[in-house]
């Protein structure tokens, strides 16, 4: 981190105060964005620190450069700017950006805003260059910002063009206070008093006029012509020879200063204009020279557009508009010398530790070998604190073959390319890396990658292969890498439908990861864990692994780490199905639905794909059929789906199952015609896609075939003791036998599986297969009343009349509808409102601002058609959505 | 995309900016300087509008050639 970035510029003394823009400035006080607009040079930055040391306000000042394009580093800068004056803010922000769980710029600024809350007086914001800004999402951030911090904190934007946030609306809510070009230029009077100020010139009045006309009041270029003037005895002939067109007075202008130096002062100026910021220290090392210090005084004396970066006059940068103007001249009449330049201020900032800088400077010099072991040097870091954007682009730089010298550029470049979805290039670059290595241990990673993505693709026999390498090669003290290969290990033996080894690979990440406090890992290998118990029939410990693992996030993230929190998407998701497999539908889809809008957040393609497919389902299980087609389709959108393997069964599976309750015969169809791999490594595929089949069958009453297929199943799975998909099979024979009328078979599938259902009392998958499913009930009700046999001994009387209610009520209610419901986030709001909290305390506890606190009351109001927060508590009571 | 686009800005600029113009051809036309070349595509349009916003030059008109 840069210091001198935060460092508000401190004008000398010697500039003339601007009490009109001043008082302008302060008039708009009350409204929340101040916007200087205006080109360079007129004195942006000069008016804002006035306006501060005149009023003696409260700031943080961020100077942004091309670099802090990158949201995170942006948020970075700005936290680390306000808490250099209330050094409480930001810090659980801080914490959440360090935990590699990549949250979203709206999770962080939520966290400054709360924190924010507390400080009463005015503090100022301010971005200075913001034109510099090309990532919109760091637009966006400015706008949420706008919109939710309190009154009394402001943000200032100094740019050279209008930024990219709805300033129209703004402006039409009378938000921004607007300094621009025309209020910037100086009239004759300020010239008048600038050059005998700053310049000690003494100019005719008539002088004066003639510069307004020909330099249409333009700051800089008055002060280019001011240092031209200096030692000439004729002002108002200079002034009358300048051409009357400000462009070219700047380029005439810079020649006749450097003019005016020596050889030794030119060389200076020209060779340090390649930094964005220098101290005494580096220039000495780019140029070879000794007293840079006295220079830099010297320039500083005489008003050359250098601008002090800190109070202690360590650091400085040239105005930029100058700096442009001496870089122009240096390519045109040293450009040899600049690689060598920018080679010596790399090793100067290696030598300082400051190696993103180091690798810049490598990189614009084209020293590519010094350039990769500065990104080696830097990568690690980088990775750990999420700054995924610079590692992309540094990355981006270098050719494979570059690359391919480094494995632990690789390694952590590979793995910024998958999770941002670039699977092409980060197989490229893995494939590339194998070719070249002898290495054992690097081999053991690259395994490890392969094995993730092959298993990831679906490209099974590949990753079964790369999982035996991994798991036998990698080292078992490095945890991360470790967890890794008994993942896509896992994933692999769940493809396969080797569900015990399955199981076991996923516990062994588990483990390993909590061990090493990797909650990314952990959660990702217990909601696998969880779902493979789920599918063997070990519904109660699925549901306990997942229940556990939850309570876990809550009680080390409570009040601390929404961040952290998002990891938790799955586990919700999860755990909402579970609850809604057992008929606990509003509570199970709420959590889903939570679980779901964690997921966005993470801006992990992989855990948005599950979850979106998980709330599909639980949908489904709840009846609501319209709103799963929706996001099922939704979900062919993404590239993830496309990609995932384990996500591309799934979803065509719940397809089949929509599409057949809701009797789409034309989008059935393509679906049957799939050609699928024969095999063990396809297993889950075929199996999955064989019990759709026979659902489907038995609709068009081709039971005879239906019921083979599934003997034969029925058969393989109660061999590997998988009872999850087992009792989808028996039912599906039940119903299979009952539609030929063999009823005492189907009296005993249905036996079977209400066997294996009954003690954690599973009800949705029984509704969704129908009608003669009911009647099967019924029947087997009336049976064990009045036969006695071991069987029906053992089933469970009240879980069946249960059923029987379930289905009762599904046929009373076609359709549950939550279209009115409240969301989740109205529902926190409204159980807050129960324990009589103000609205202040609900957006401190739900980390959200007060104005969308208020939004949630209103439409709490509304749904519920309450006057008051008592009666909406009352009226939710009386619904059943609090507990009354 | 490949079109030429011709921008006008105020003032005469010297030619030795050509390099911070990348392919455009500069040319001056009364009071006016007229860059022109290849648009290769928006990001690259984009960089040379900002270009001309950070040497403060006055931005008069971006055209597409007229055939």
């Amino acid at each position: 981190m840069l210091k001198t970035k935060l460092n508000k510029p401190n004008p000398t003394s010697k500039l003339i105060l601007r009490k009109k823009l001043l008082d302008t400035l302060e008039s708009g006080k009350q409204k929340k964005l101040t916007l200087i607009s205006a080109p360079a040079g007129y004195g942006k930055s000069v008016l804002v620190s006035q306006w501060i040391d005149h009023c003696d306000l409260q700031y943080s000042w961020y100077s942004l450069d091309i670099s802090d394009n990158d949201i995170n580093t942006f948020l970075r800068y700005t936290i680390a700017g306000i808490r250099s004056v209330y050094k409480d803010v930001g810090v659980e922000a801080e914490k959440l950006m360090e935990t590699n769980s990549n949250p979203t710029y709206e999770t962080i600024a939520t966290q400054i805003i709360n924190d924010l809350y507390d400080i009463q007086e005015r503090f100022h914001i301010i971005f200075d260059d913001y034109h510099i800004i090309e990532n919109q999402e760091i637009n966006n951030l400015i706008y949420f910002l706008l919109n939710n911090l309190t009154e009394n904190i402001k943000i200032v934007l100094i740019t050279r063009s209008d930024p990219s946030i709805p300033l129209a609306r703004l402006r039409s809510q009378q938000l921004i206070t607007d300094i621009r070009l025309s209020d910037l230029c100086f009239n004759a009077n300020n010239i008048y008093d600038f050059y005998k100020k700053c310049l000690n010139i003494n100019l005719s009045i008539n002088d004066a006029q003639s510069l307004e006309l020909k330099t249409e009041g333009w700051i800089a270029g008055l002060q280019l012509a001011g240092l031209s003037l200096q030692g000439k005895g004729d002002v108002g002939d200079f002034i009358n020879k300048l051409k009357g067109d400000n462009r070219y007075i700047m380029d005439y202008l810079i020649e006749e200063v450097l003019q005016q130096h020596t050889q030794e002062i030119k060389d200076f100026l020209l060779c340090t204009s390649i930094l964005n910021q220098f101290n005494a220290s580096l220039c000495n090392h780019i140029l070879d020279i000794q007293n840079s210090q006295e220079i830099v005084e010297q320039l500083e004396r005489k008003n050359m557009f250098i601008v002090p970066l800190d109070n202690e006059c360590n650091w400085f940068r040239y105005h930029h508009l100058f700096a442009s103007l001496l870089q122009h001249r240096l390519a045109v009449h040293f450009k040899d010398r600049i690689p060598e330049l920018h080679t010596n201020a790399s090793q100067w900032f290696e030598n300082n530790d400051q190696l993103v800088f180091a690798l810049e400077h490598s990189l614009t010099a084209d020293d590519k070998e010094r350039a990769l072991s500065l990104f080696a040097g830097t990568i690690d870091h980088l990775w750990k604190t999420s700054q995924f954007g610079l590692i992309l682009k540094f990355g981006g730089m270098f050719s494979l073959d570059e690359l391919v010298k480094n494995s632990d550029i690789c390694f952590i470049y590979f793995w910024v390319l998958f999770e941002s979805g670039i699977i092409e290039q980060a197989e490229l670059l893995i494939n590339k890396l194998l070719q070249e290595t002898k290495d054992k241990a690097i081999l053991a990673k690259i395994y490890v990658c392969l094995n993730n993505l092959k298993a990831f693709t679906g490209d099974i026999e590949s990753a079964y292969e790369y999982s035996e390498l991994a798991t036998q090669n990698i080292s078992d003290d490095d945890a991360w890498w470790n967890g890794l290969a008994f993942l896509s290990q896992g994933e692999s033996h769940l493809l396969r439908l080797e569900l015990t080894k399955s199981f076991q690979s996923f516990e062994k990440t588990a483990l390993i990861a909590s061990e090493a406090n990797i909650m990314y890992l952990q959660s990702i290998s217990l909601a696998k864990a969880s779902y493979v118990l789920w599918i063997m029939g070990n519904y109660s410990k699925a549901h306990q692994i997942s229940k556990d693992l939850l309570d876990d996030f809550k009680a080390k993230t409570a009040d601390k780490w929404p961040g952290v929190e998002l990891l938790s998407c799955l586990i919700y998701c999860i755990v909402g199905s579970y609850q809604i497999g057992i008929n606990h539908i509003e509570e199970g889809l709420r959590n889903t639905l939570l679980g779901y809008e964690l997921s966005k957040k993470t801006n992990n393609g992989g855990f948005i794909a599950s979850c979106m497919l998980m709330l599909a389902d639980a949908y489904y299980l709840a009846g609501e059929y319209a709103k799963a087609i929706t996001l099922i389709k939704e979900l062919d959108t993404l590239p993830y789906k496309q990609a995932m393997k384990f996500l591309y069964i799934l979803s065509d599976s719940l397809k089949c199952k929509l599409y057949m309750v809701t009797n789409q015969q034309d989008k059935l169809k393509p679906l049957f015609q799939k050609d699928i791999k024969s095999g063990k490594n396809h297993a889950l595929e075929t199996f999955i896609y064989k019990i759709n089949n026979a659902r489907y069958q038995i609709t068009q009453g081709k039971i005879i075939e239906a019921t083979k297929s599934l003997l034969e199943m029925a058969e393989s799975l109660k061999r590997e003791k998988i009872h999850g998909l087992l009792t989808e099979i028996e039912l599906l024979l039940a119903k299979a036998h009952s539609i030929i009328r063999e009823n005492d078979k189907a009296i005993d599938y249905l036996s079977d599986a209400i066997l294996r259902t009954q003690d954690v009392g599973l009800i949705r998958i029984y509704i969704n297969e129908g009608t003669e499913i009911e009647n099967l009930l019924k029947e087997c009700k009336r049976l064990v009343r009045t036969t006695k046999s071991a069987q029906s001994d053992k089933l469970n009387m009240e879980y069946i009349d249960k059923l029987l209610r379930a289905f009762e009520k599904q046929a009373h209610m076609p359709n549950l509808s939550l279209e009115d419901a409240l969301s989740s986030r109205e529902l926190d709001t409204l159980k807050l409102i129960a324990e009589n909290l103000q609205n202040q305390e609900i957006a401190k506890a739900l980390y959200i601002s007060i104005t969308t606190v208020k939004t949630h009351v209103r439409n709490i109001l509304l749904k519920l058609e309450a006057k008051n927060r008592n009666e909406a508590v009352a009226k939710a009571k009386e619904k059943g959505i609090l507990p009354s | 995309m490949a079109e030429k686009v011709i921008i006008k800005i105020q003032g005469h600029l010297d030619e030795n900016w050509k390099d911070w113009f990348d392919g455009m051809v500069i040319k001056f036309e009364g009071d006016v300087t007229i860059l022109s070349g290849k648009r290769k595509d928006n990001a690259y349009l984009h960089g040379i509008l900002n270009r001309i916003r950070d040497l403060n030059l006055t931005l008069i008109s971006v055209n597409p050639e007229h055939k």
